[in-house]
């Protein structure tokens, strides 16, 4: 579902909500697009989120409890803000560990030599 | 970069509006985003047209509605895990209820007829439904499936509310029960049969499921056809009715000549002491068996007294078929049940004694607790009305007690000295 010139798509199937809680906790407020301009722009354009995979799952995540939103008026247009609930800094956290301890699983697995 | 002017704006609303996006929550951080989007290209020399309908190639044909349905899809996900877990609880609770409610039954504790009713209400409207969306939703790609879900939705939900409605004696519940077990055999089966020799995996399995649909459904539909025939049974009740109008009719009649006896025997005291002694001796035995006749329908349908009092006779018809009266009645382990046989008789043969040593030509050949001869042996009394009787015909015997006891009453009555 991302737009990604350099990673198969099933390599990169289930980041996502790990990108955009870690995205979250570290900026308290961000709205869509500057999620994708954020990524876009850390990943030196190697991945980039497409507003398919974006949208519903922020939206999942506001039922779920993990976001609030908050709008505001910018000039002549709404916009939405998302911001990570008690709940959802918890999830964040527990989301990123997770997914280290993954990359360190396939590290041994894989056998990779670490990087200098 | 420029800004979008206020009617830039409204056009893009509307037209992604137009495009499939109806949810306004969405439709808020859309605009947005395709607000910022057109903003980073536009600049003097592109106009606003042509910057939107490029931006709006980035999504692809169908890509806005997709993302809603996306949308959606997610969040019915969610509901999903809810929905799961509600209908495991509630299969489980409802299952539950109705093992326990049937141990009830079996024990003839109170309580039997809630705990069933309950779980098979749970089930109905709990589970069933649940099991019908879920199984649909994870099936929403192979047309045959989605058959077979609704086929097996529609018949387990006419065959649980038909036990549902027997158990509450509602009319329709058999009809119900066939209907739902025909459905199963005929319809259910066959798809299922198809779909499962297409695919080969699982046959053992899918083999087990078909046995046990066939006969399952065959279960039920004998077990709703037991009993007698129709037509034996509808003159069965006819003879119940009839005797207990009878009963009901003679009851009045007795209560009108008592009156008119005190009333001819108003200078007589001896005669109206007398007449006064043989009505209080005939209630005493009449409701003795009334009452007889409420505990063991109270016993066998789990129901209070009070309303195994009121109960109609016809709500007896579909129930009761089974044996579980005759120990009540004629167990030595039961000795101190209130109305057993043996205590019946002691009551009728006592009854018997008063009347006859108020007139010597009492005809008290109805009131007769001898031994009877059935199929060419000699039966005590107490075994030829009770044993290994059901309910219907025991209570059909208590009437036709009622009933001679009404009869003896009436004859005795005019000759009293």
């Amino acid at each position: 579902m991302y737009i990604c010139p350099m990673y198969s798509s099933e390599l990169i199937k289930g980041t996502l909500k790990t990108v955009i809680l870690k995205l979250l906790s570290d900026t308290k407020k961000m709205y869509g697009y500057e999620m994708t301009q954020k990524v876009k722009e850390l990943t030196d354009s190697k991945i980039v989120i497409t507003e398919g995979a974006l949208y519903p799952l922020l939206h999942q995540l506001e039922a779920e409890g993990v976001v609030t939103t908050e709008t505001v008026n910018i000039g002549k247009r709404v916009r939405k803000y998302y911001t990570l609930t008690h709940a959802g800094n918890e999830r964040a956290k527990e989301k990123i560990y997770e997914f280290a301890d993954f990359i360190h699983t396939m590290n041994i697995l894989l056998d990779l030599k670490p990087s200098i | 970069m420029l800004s979008l002017t206020e009617e830039q704006i409204a056009f893009i609303e509307k037209d992604i509006r137009v495009r499939g996006i109806t949810s306004s929550d969405l439709s808020i951080d859309l605009l947005d985003h395709i607000c910022c989007l057109i903003e980073e290209e536009l600049d003097e020399y592109r106009n606003f047209e042509t910057v939107y309908e490029k931006t709006l190639l980035l999504f692809g044909d169908q890509g806005l509605k997709e993302i809603q349905e996306e949308t959606n899809r997610l969040l019915i996900f969610k509901h999903y895990y809810f929905m799961n877990s509600t209908m495991k609880i509630s299969g489980y609770i409802s299952s539950m209820m109705i093992l326990i409610g049937a141990f009830f039954k079996f024990q003839h504790w109170l309580g039997a007829n809630i705990l069933i009713l309950s779980g098979v209400f749970f089930m109905t409207v709990l589970f069933l439904p649940l099991l019908f969306i879920l199984k649909f939703k994870s099936t929403e790609e192979n047309n045959r499936s989605v058959v077979l879900s609704i086929i097996g939705f529609v018949s387990s939900v006419l065959i649980s509310s038909g036990v549902l409605f027997r158990v509450l004696h509602w009319p329709g519940a058999r009809m119900m029960t066939i209907i739902g077990c025909v459905l199963l055999v005929f319809a259910y089966l066959p798809i299922y049969i198809l779909s499962v020799y297409k695919n080969t995996t699982n046959k053992i399995n899918a083999t087990a499921t078909i046995i046990l649909i066939i006969a399952g459904a065959g279960l039920f539909i004998v077990e709703s056809g037991t009993g007698l025939s129709k037509t034996v049974s509808d003159s069965f009740w006819r003879g119940v009715t009839e005797s207990n109008d009878l009963m009901v009719y003679n009851t009045k009649v007795s209560e009108n000549t008592y009156q008119v006896m005190l009333n001819k025997c108003v200078n007589d005291s001896i005669k109206t002491e007398n007449i006064k002694k043989l009505k209080e001796a005939s209630d005493h035995l009449f409701q003795f068996t009334s009452k007889m006749k409420a505990n063991l329908i109270s016993i066998t349908e789990g129901i209070s007294i009070e309303k195994a009092e009121k109960i109609n006779l016809d709500e007896l018809r579909s129930s009761g078929w089974n044996n579980i009266l005759t120990e009540r009645l004629l167990s030595d382990e039961y000795a101190s049940f209130d109305f057993t046989a043996k205590k019946l008789k002691q009551k009728i043969e006592d009854y018997k004694e008063f009347v006859g040593s108020m007139s010597k030509n009492a005809d008290l050949s109805r009131l007769n607790t001898n031994q009877v001869l059935v199929y060419g042996e000699q039966v005590n009394w107490e075994k030829s009305n009770f044993e290994n009787l059901p309910l219907p015909l025991v209570v059909f015997n208590l009437i036709r007690i009622e009933l001679d006891i009404k009869s003896t009453e009436l004859a005795v009555l005019n000759q009293v000295q």
